[in-house]
C-alpha cells in the first residue's frame, strides 16, 4: 500500500490529519540555541527562515513524535540544509536524543548520513539532494540510504526507468501542492525572510526580454506569452493526481503532500482526494479546479 | 581580466554560434566549455568534438537527467573527454563514474552555501565556506580531486580548505539557482506541453535572455546575479578565476 507523506505545521492538526488518510509525518523544527551560536542566517532546515509557521519548537518534537507514533503512524524530521559546518554537526549530533522516538530523518548533505545512521535512523535523501539520476542514487545506496525523494523537476518516465533500477529503495514523489520551477537542490538563495523567495521576486518585478537581432516578430509575441504563463500561471500550486495509478504500478513508497507553512485544512482536503484515488480500482481522479491546462501538473500527464 | 596568469575564461552554455565565434578569440587561452545545468546544450558541444581537441581546455558535465546518461557511451564523448585537461562534475553520480579518470574538479553545483544580494548584511559580511567538510566526505569516499570550484559567496568569502586542492572562482556571474525545467524551451510550444523537465527544444535559449529589475540575469536554465570586482578580493594568487565574458547572442 502506498503512504501519504504529510507536512505537520500544528500538534492539533494530528489526529484530523490522521483521519483523513495520513500515513506519514514531516516537519521540521527551530532551536534559540542554534540561533545564538551560529547567526540568523545560518539555517537548520531548508525551511527555517519561515520560523514558528513551519518549525516546532525542538522541546515539543520528541511529544509530538510520541502521539503521531500511538496513532500507528511514521515520522520523519526535516535536516535537510544544503550544507552543515563541523560545528553544525556538532550540534546535530548533541540534540538527535532530543527528538525521541522519531523514524527518521530527511537529509541534503551527505556528510550527514553515517551520523544519522548510528543513531540507528532511517536517512531519507531529500529533494534537496537533487538524485537527478540512476548513478547519483548509486552513489547513495552505497552509503545505506533508506529512501529517497525524487526531485519535482523529474519527468514521470524518468522516474520509472530510475525505480526499476533500485527494488531495496524505497521512493518519495511529490504529489500535491507548491510547485517549484527551480530544482530544490540548485537554488542557493533565502527562502523566505523578509524579501520572500528568489523566484517570487523575479515573478512579480518587471524585466527586460533581451533578443538577438534575427528573431522574427512571432518569436518575439511568443517569447512574451511564455514569460507570462511562466512567471504567473505556472506551478503556483500543483498536483500529481492523474499519476497516483502509474505510480502504484511502479511500487513506489510514498506520495508527498507539499506545505509545512501551509493550512492544515487544506492539506487534510488534500489528503482525502488523494486517499480516494489511492484506494479507487479505476482511473478516474477527482476534479482538480485548479489544473489550468496542466500548468499545475507536477508531471505533466494533462 | 584575461591578461591575469589563473584564469579560465567560462564559454559554458553560451550559444552555439557565439561559442563558434569565441573559439577565435580563445583558442590560445585556456577555457572550459559545456554546460552546468543544460543536457540539450551539452549534447549540441559534444557534436563539435573536432573543434576544441587542439585546445587547452576544461569540459563540464551537467547534472543528467536519467535518460541523458547513454551519452556516457558516446563516441564524440569519449573524444572530447580524452582532449579536455580536466574534467568538472556537478554531481556525486558523475564524481563516482569519472573518479579513476584524469583530474578531476568538483563543480560550483557542489557547494551551496546560501548567496544573496537582498540581504547586504549578509552579502558584505564574513562567511566561512562549508566545503571543506565536503571534501573531507569526498576523500574518505576514495575519490581523488584536484579542485573545486565556488561562487563567491559573500564579499569577505573566506574558503578554507586543505592545500592539496586548488581553488577556482567564478567571475561575475554568480549562480543563484537552475532547474531541470526550461522556460526557454516552451517558446512556440502548445499550452499543454509547456514546461516539461528536460524537454526537447530547438535551443530556443539561443535567441533570448531576461534581466530582471530584481537584480537576476536568466539564462538558460540558470539564474545568476551579477558580482562586482570588490568581490575579487577573496581571490588569491595562487586561485584561479572563472571568467565569464559578458553575455551576448
Amino acid at each position: 500500500m502506498m503512504n501519504i507523506m504529510v507536512p505537520l505545521s500544528s500538534k492539533e492538526d494530528i489526529d484530523k490529519l490522521c483521519c483523513a488518510g495520513a500515513d506519514e509525518f514531516y516537519f521540521g523544527f527551530r532551536d534559540e540555541r542554534w540561533d545564538k551560536r551560529f547567526g540568523v542566517f545560518e539555517e537548520v532546515n531548508r525551511m527555517s527562515s519561515f520560523g514558528s509557521k513551519a518549525n516546532f519548537h525542538i522541546s515539543e518534537i520528541s511529544d509530538i513524535a510520541k502521539r503521531i507514533k500511538e496513532n500507528g503512524k511514521c515520522v520523519y524530521i526535516t535536516l535537510n540544509s544544503q550544507m552543515y559546518s563541523a560545528k553544525q554537526k556538532d550540534y546535530i549530533k548533541s540534540i538527535i536524543p532530543e527528538l525521541g522516538t522519531v523514524d527518521g530523518i530527511i537529509l541534503s548533505d551527505p556528510t550527514l548520513i553515517e551520523m544519522i545512521k548510528e543513531f540507528g535512523l532511517s536517512v531519507t535523501m531529500s529533494t534537496m539532494a537533487g538524485c537527478y539520476n540512476s548513478k547519483i542514487i548509486n552513489f547513495y545506496k552505497k552509503l545505506s540510504v533508506n529512501r529517497v525523494i525524487i526531485p519535482r523537476d523529474v519527468s514521470i518516465d524518468n522516474i520509472e526507468k530510475i525505480i526499476s533500477a533500485f527494488p531495496d529503495i524505497e521512493f518519495e514523489v511529490f504529489i500535491m501542492r507548491n510547485g517549484c520551477k527551480f530544482s530544490d537542490s540548485q537554488c542557493m538563495s533565502f527562502h523566505a525572510r523578509k524579501y520572500g523567495s528568489m523566484c517570487a521576486c523575479i515573478d512579480y518585478s518587471p524585466c527586460e526580454i533581451c533578443f538577438s537581432g534575427n528573431c522574427s516578430e512571432k518569436f518575439r509575441r511568443e517569447t512574451y506569452s511564455n514569460n507570462k504563463l511562466f512567471t504567473k500561471a505556472f506551478h503556483k500550486e500543483a498536483c500529481g493526481l492523474c499519476s497516483v495509478k502509474r505510480f502504484q504500478r511502479m511500487g513506489i513508497k510514498s506520495l508527498k503532500i507539499v506545505g509545512r507553512a501551509d493550512s492544515a485544512k487544506s492539506v487534510e482536503k488534500n489528503i482525502i482526494a488523494l486517499k480516494q484515488v489511492i484506494l479507487s480500482d479505476t482511473q478516474d481522479v477527482p476534479f482538480y479546479e485548479n489544473c489550468l491546462y496542466g500548468m499545475n501538473c507536477y508531471y505533466n500527464t494533462y | 581580466m584575461t591578461e591575469r596568469d589563473n584564469v579560465v575564461i567560462n564559454l559554458c552554455d553560451r550559444p552555439i554560434s557565439v561559442l563558434q565565434k569565441s573559439l577565435n578569440d580563445y583558442k590560445e587561452k585556456y577555457f572550459q566549455i559545456g554546460s552546468y545545468s543544460c543536457e540539450n546544450y551539452f549534447k549540441a558541444v559534444v557534436k563539435l568534438v573536432d573543434k576544441f581537441c587542439d585546445c587547452k581546455f576544461d569540459l563540464v558535465i551537467p547534472v543528467f537527467p536519467e535518460h541523458m546518461l547513454y551519452i556516457l557511451e558516446d563516441n564524440n564523448f569519449k573524444k572530447l573527454l580524452d582532449c579536455s585537461s580536466m574534467i568538472v562534475v556537478n554531481d556525486f553520480g558523475m564524481l563516482e563514474y569519472f573518479s579513476d579518470k584524469k583530474r578531476l574538479r568538483m563543480g560550483r553545483m557542489f557547494f551551496r552555501d546560501y548567496r544573496d544580494k537582498r540581504y547586504q548584511d549578509y552579502d558584505y559580511g564574513e562567511y566561512y565556506g562549508k566545503a571543506q567538510e565536503l571534501l573531507s566526505f569526498v576523500k574518505n569516499c576514495g575519490f581523488s580531486v584536484s579542485a573545486i570550484e565556488n561562487d563567491i559567496i559573500t564579499k569577505k568569502y573566506n574558503l578554507s580548505i586543505d592545500k592539496d586542492f586548488v581553488k577556482y572562482y567564478h567571475y561575475p556571474y554568480r549562480q543563484i539557482s537552475a532547474g531541470h525545467i526550461c522556460e526557454y524551451s516552451a517558446i512556440g510550444v502548445g499550452i499543454e506541453d509547456k514546461f516539461k523537465p528536460d524537454d526537447n527544444c530547438d535551443m530556443q535559449c539561443a535567441k533570448v535572455f531576461i534581466k530582471s529589475s530584481a537584480g537576476y540575469i536568466k539564462i538558460g536554465k540558470n539564474i545568476y546575479d551579477i558580482i562586482d570586482e570588490s568581490y575579487l578580493s577573496v581571490v588569491s594568487q595562487n586561485d584561479y578565476i572563472i571568467y565569464t565574458p559578458r553575455w551576448e547572442l
